[in-house]
């Protein structure tokens, strides 16, 4: 098994063969990064479609119990994932409806402050805010899990010590190893972990030590140094990878409707557009290489499953309903 | 019109800084009966931009179909025409920036349909700033928060800072290149607490600074912000009325009497609880109604606040700076 924690971009009967010949058993899939919930349900509507028409190749999923069941008949499992909970529109009765429609992973805040938090690209961070607190208790009761990526470091551990189900950092690396405003220090990793969540390493050239870039070996030392600091149990894989992604979908996602100016996101004056994908990761596909590379790094087998599927299906499992 | 005439004819109109009628002739006729010639007249708390736009619709058709007692205004000379023709200006206003999102461009788009104040929070937090029920506050958020008070400036939108948080409150008040309006908020210091919580009463420093960068403060008759409740007496809220002035001199106090009648029941605590919470909030006290106290039992009573202003020692200019004139100024420098 191989579970991918976040991918974005466009989806289309090609990327699902390329990601079933590449051995992934799930990915998490991003429908929003602005939108709110009029926009979103047409997202979901999309997927449905496609999924209908893609039946031999994956299905959605919405327990663990979907991901095996993908996995025993050769295909790939998705789980509909939100990387803003602008989809809610503050109505704290529509967790329990998108989360009836098959969402499963919705992240708090995206870059950007909301009604529900800080995150990680404003000056100062709010911590977790009153709707925040609303929306955790919320998600944890319908089986929704919070995603902590791009939440700014108060907000993240205030949600963490807050929510009563494991939560994810579904898609960055630790700023130890690479200092980035989308990357989590240790206290926060230390926090995740010891409340049962889970990190997915990231291969997004923007917040990944350039040795991790630039061969699977490194990147696979990258995510030993991240089991050090959280622990076996708590490490996972989540590439971010974006498929198709044009520079207006870049525009999009950083500067959304909400400023006329360039924003560069995770990116930089100095490195403003698309960045290339890692060396070793030109194909989603690639990804495959990690199976071994992370036993040439000093991982036994079972520490290695525990990245590549274990762990993510642990935290499903405890969160799903 | 002449520059002398046009400031005596301002000075004669009565605002009410903040009203929440239900859209129909039969609540404006309460302000009219009141004798106020401008009123915000807040059209939602926490719609999304669909529902608003409904609701800016539902307010041009009453006034299309009332116009003998109401007309929108845009600008401050339609203000001062409606006023002078006898009949209300409706200034449409929100309590919340909930309509806009973080979608940058709807505050010229909604400036464009007549909404010349929005409150930056109601309450909670939102891609703005925080709320004054928030326990955290950090103030106007750096990616949208300061785009959304340039460009409100910049489309002539009067910033209200009412519901927010005291650190959101006093950034924005810094932050903005025009002054900002508190258009219904007491004064915590003097009222103490409130039926909404202390912290929707405005602190000390907080109304000091909206009045040293040019803004005004709308004191409110709402019983649930005042000192004694429904309990409080006319003259009690003149010597409020007084406290801030000394505090702020003459130029910087209006009246915002939170009067929101007309609503099908329930609304209120969907105000305040809005779409955000399963729980039973234990911020509100009480859940405030209309019942309001003998001297002002409607806003069909408004000039009583003229009266009394006056008996309690303001000359009659002073007592026009407070009924009206303080917010048309802060309306010509911002609209």
């Amino acid at each position: 098994m191989l579970i991918d924690g976040l991918q974005c971009g466009y989806f289309n009967r090609d990327v699902f063969t390329m990601l079933k010949e590449g051995g992934f058993t799930c990915v998490t899939s991003t429908l929003g990064f602005w939108e709110g919930s009029q926009a979103s349900l047409d997202a979901i509507g999309r997927w449905r479609r496609m999924a209908r028409a893609n039946a031999d190749l994956m299905l959605i999923a919405r327990t663990a119990a979907d991901i095996e069941h993908a996995h025993e008949t050769g295909r790939v499992a998705f789980l509909l994932g939100f990387q803003n909970s602008t989809l809610f529109d503050g109505r704290i009765d529509y967790v329990e409806l998108f989360a009836d429609l098959g969402v499963r992973v919705v992240q708090l805040t995206y870059n950007n402050q909301n009604d529900a938090g800080g995150s990680c690209y404003e000056a100062s961070d709010s911590g977790l805010a009153r709707f925040g607190r609303e929306l955790i208790r919320e998600m944890n009761n319908v089986g929704i899990l919070v995603d902590l990526s791009h939440v700014g470091d108060r907000t993240t551990l205030d949600a963490i010590e807050f929510s009563e189900k494991p939560v994810a950092i579904s898609h960055a690396n630790a700023a130890s190893l690479f200092p980035h405003k989308r990357n989590k220090s240790d206290r926060v990793l230390k926090a995740l972990a010891e409340h049962g969540g889970v990190i997915g390493c990231a291969t997004y050239r923007n917040i990944t030590p350039e040795n991790a870039c630039q061969s699977v070996r490194g990147w696979c030392e990258m995510v030993a140094r991240t089991v050090e600091i959280a622990g076996i149990d708590h490490v996972a894989i989540g590439t971010d990878e974006g498929h198709s992604n044009t520079q207006a979908d870049l525009d999009w996602m950083r500067s959304g409707h909400w400023t006329r100016g360039v924003d560069y996101g995770a990116g930089s004056a100095a490195r403003p557009g698309k960045v290339p994908k890692p060396e070793w990761l030109q194909r989603t596909s690639d990804l495959a290489k990690v199976r071994q590379g992370l036993l040439d790094v000093g991982f036994s087998e079972s520490e290695r499953d525990k990245i590549l599927f274990g762990n993510w299906l642990r935290v499903y499992r405890e969160v799903f309903r | 019109m002449t520059t002398a005439t046009n400031t005596a004819l301002t000075r004669r109109i009565t605002v009410d800084a903040l009203g929440f009628p239900h859209p129909s002739r039969e609540m404006i006729e309460r302000w009219h009966a009141g004798g106020v010639s401008c009123l915000n007249t807040c059209v939602t708390i926490w719609g999304t931009t669909d529902e608003t736009l409904s609701l800016i619709g539902r307010w041009h058709r009453v006034a299309t179909e009332n116009a003998d007692i109401m007309a929108l205004a845009k600008s401050v000379s339609d203000i001062e025409k409606i006023a002078d023709s006898g009949r209300v200006a409706l200034v449409l206003g929100f309590q919340n920036t909930s309509p806009v999102g973080h979608d940058i461009e709807l505050f010229r788009a909604f400036r464009a349909l007549g909404v010349c104040i929005m409150q930056l929070t109601y309450n909670l937090q939102n891609h703005i700033g925080a709320g004054c029920w928030e326990e955290l506050d950090s103030g106007i958020a750096s990616q949208f928060g300061r785009k959304a008070i340039a460009e409100m400036n910049e489309v002539g939108i009067l910033i209200d800072v009412s519901h927010c948080g005291d650190r959101t409150t006093l950034e924005a008040i810094d932050l903005s290149a025009k002054p900002v309006a508190i258009t219904h908020g007491n004064p915590r210091d003097y009222v103490g607490t409130s039926g909404f919580g202390t912290h929707r009463l405005r602190s000390t420093e907080a109304i000091k600074a909206c009045a040293a960068r040019g803004g005004v403060i709308g004191l409110s008759p709402n019983p649930h912000m005042l000192k004694n409740r429904a309990e409080t007496t006319l003259a009690e809220f003149c010597d409020m009325v007084h406290w801030t002035l000394d505090l702020v001199g003459i130029d910087h106090v209006g009246i915002g009497s939170d009067y929101c009648p007309g609503h099908p029941p329930g609304t209120r605590r969907f105000w305040r609880y809005g779409t955000w919470s399963r729980d039973n909030i234990s911020q509100v006290i009480a859940e405030p109604g209309e019942a309001w106290q003998d001297w002002m039992k409607t806003t069909a009573d408004f000039q009583v606040l003229r009266h009394g202003l006056e008996r309690s020692g303001l000359s009659p200019e002073d007592t026009d700076k407070i009924m009206g004139g303080n917010f048309m100024r802060l309306f010509r420098e911002t609209f």
